[in-house]
């Protein structure tokens, strides 16, 4: 017998969840700042980050990951800002925050979501939707709200992991059993806190409701394709896959043809990679 | 043995047959060398288009491969009936058995003459 959980607990979970967020490290706070002014030279955020000798590292090791498949390594952080835009880095300067240090409790998230990033990037590619970029950070930090609860939350993450074993249900059922939110929301809570941009936003709170996306949907749907396919490419077995709503295939205008081109460049990226090396 | 494009070279494969430069005189890599990815990339860069891999799976494996695949895919759709669940899950049915498929040793047979000419 599970007890509902009333608006007044949820709220005191978000209020609790928002504390226990990590600060932002004073580079990047900078660097966000910045890049929020517009009309700055990359080479200016290249040298504020640029002090942050880990954080640089970090930053360049994910640009010249499979996630944008670059035929040539980048070798500066200017180089890669001016490729991949202002909003991308922030986006991977955050990463940086969510994940921290990948242990071992969210080994599997951190490999799902770099699955995931990569699948969304290609998906652009292949559908020809020009943010590309921008979608491989959302499908980074697609399930960030799984990590925030994994990394603070530990006694309520057992509790999930254990109704998810007992119903043989999606992750997301087993949060709402037992937080009364699911991790999309917790994004959305932390998106506000963070002020994400809209188009971001989108895809992190409604990447398993796309309907309920109003004002980008397609981003919306490629997190959603992204994700399903990162699940059944590395499909386990007793795995519960969540549903992708028929709206995502219409929104995409998908085909079968399209589906198996994906694919086949998700296996080029993602078949021997080993994420622990990013 | 199986003469295989190099894009489709993946690392952990065994070289069977000594990679040749373009003009076919200069060893490039030697027969029973493991591919790495790095491995790959360089014999990209050098211009190998293709190459001769060990065939390490029998055709037993290779189906036992495949037959997890289903199951596995049959088990996680059962009950997802909807029009893009289905045409995600037949998606996925075609990509493992042709990849599989590729790389098998029936298909080998068909390919034995090529792998001189590789
Ligand atoms: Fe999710
Ligand atoms: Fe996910």
């Amino acid at each position: 017998m599970e007890k509902k959980q009333r608006p007044a607990d949820i709220l005191l979970l978000k209020e609790r969840l928002l504390e226990k967020l990590p600060a932002i490290p004073k580079v990047v706070q900078e660097a966000w700042k910045l890049i929020e002014k517009g009309n700055v030279s990359p080479s200016v955020i290249g040298e504020v980050i640029g002090r942050d000798m880990t954080l640089s590292a970090k930053v360049l090791r994910l640009v010249n990951s499979p996630f944008y498949g670059f035929p040539n390594r980048i070798g500066s952080l200017k180089h890669a800002i001016v490729l991949l835009g202002l909003d991308t880095i922030k986006g991977l300067l955050i990463s940086t925050v969510v994940f921290g240090k990948v242990t071992q409790e969210i080994k599997e998230l951190w490999a799902h979501a770099c699955d995931c990033a990569t699948t969304a990037g290609i998906i652009a590619r292949v559908l020809n939707i020009k943010e590309a970029d921008e979608l491989t950070v959302s499908g980074l930090l697609h399930d960030m709200g799984k990590v925030v609860i994994k990394n603070y939350f530990p006694e309520l993450d057992a509790k999930i992991q254990k109704v998810k074993r007992r119903n043989n249900c999606t992750d997301r059922e087993a949060e709402k059993e037992v937080l009364g939110v699911s991790h999309d929301d917790i994004n959305g809570w932390m998106a506000e806190k963070w002020h994400f941009p809209a188009t971001l936003k989108e895809g992190l709170i409604y990447h398993h409701q796309v309907k309920k996306a109003i004002k980008y949907p397609i981003f919306a749907a490629v997190i959603s394709l992204a994700d399903i396919l990162s699940h059944i490419y590395r499909l386990k077995f007793g795995q519960c896959l969540p549903i992708v709503e028929d709206e995502v295939c219409h929104i995409l205008k998908l085909n079968p043809k399209i589906i198996t081109k994906i694919i086949s460049e998700m296996d080029k990226s993602l078949y021997t990679f080993d994420w622990d090396e990013i | 043995m199986a003469c295989i494009p190099l894009e489709k070279a993946k690392s952990g494969m065994k070289l069977a047959e000594d990679v040749y430069n373009h003009g076919g005189k200069v060893v490039l890599c030697k027969k029973g060398t493991l591919l790495t990815e790095a491995i790959i990339q360089r014999l990209v860069n050098m211009g190998v288009e293709k190459i001769v891999i060990e065939e390490s799976l029998s055709t037993q494996e290779m189906r036992q491969l495949i037959d997890e695949k289903m199951r596995l895919i049959e088990e996680a759709f059962s009950g997802k009936d909807s029009e893009c669940m289905q045409m995600l899950k037949e998606a996925f049915l075609d990509f493992w058995r042709n990849k599989f498929e590729i790389s098998s040793p029936s298909i080998e047979v068909q390919d034995g003459k090529e792998a001189e000419a590789c």
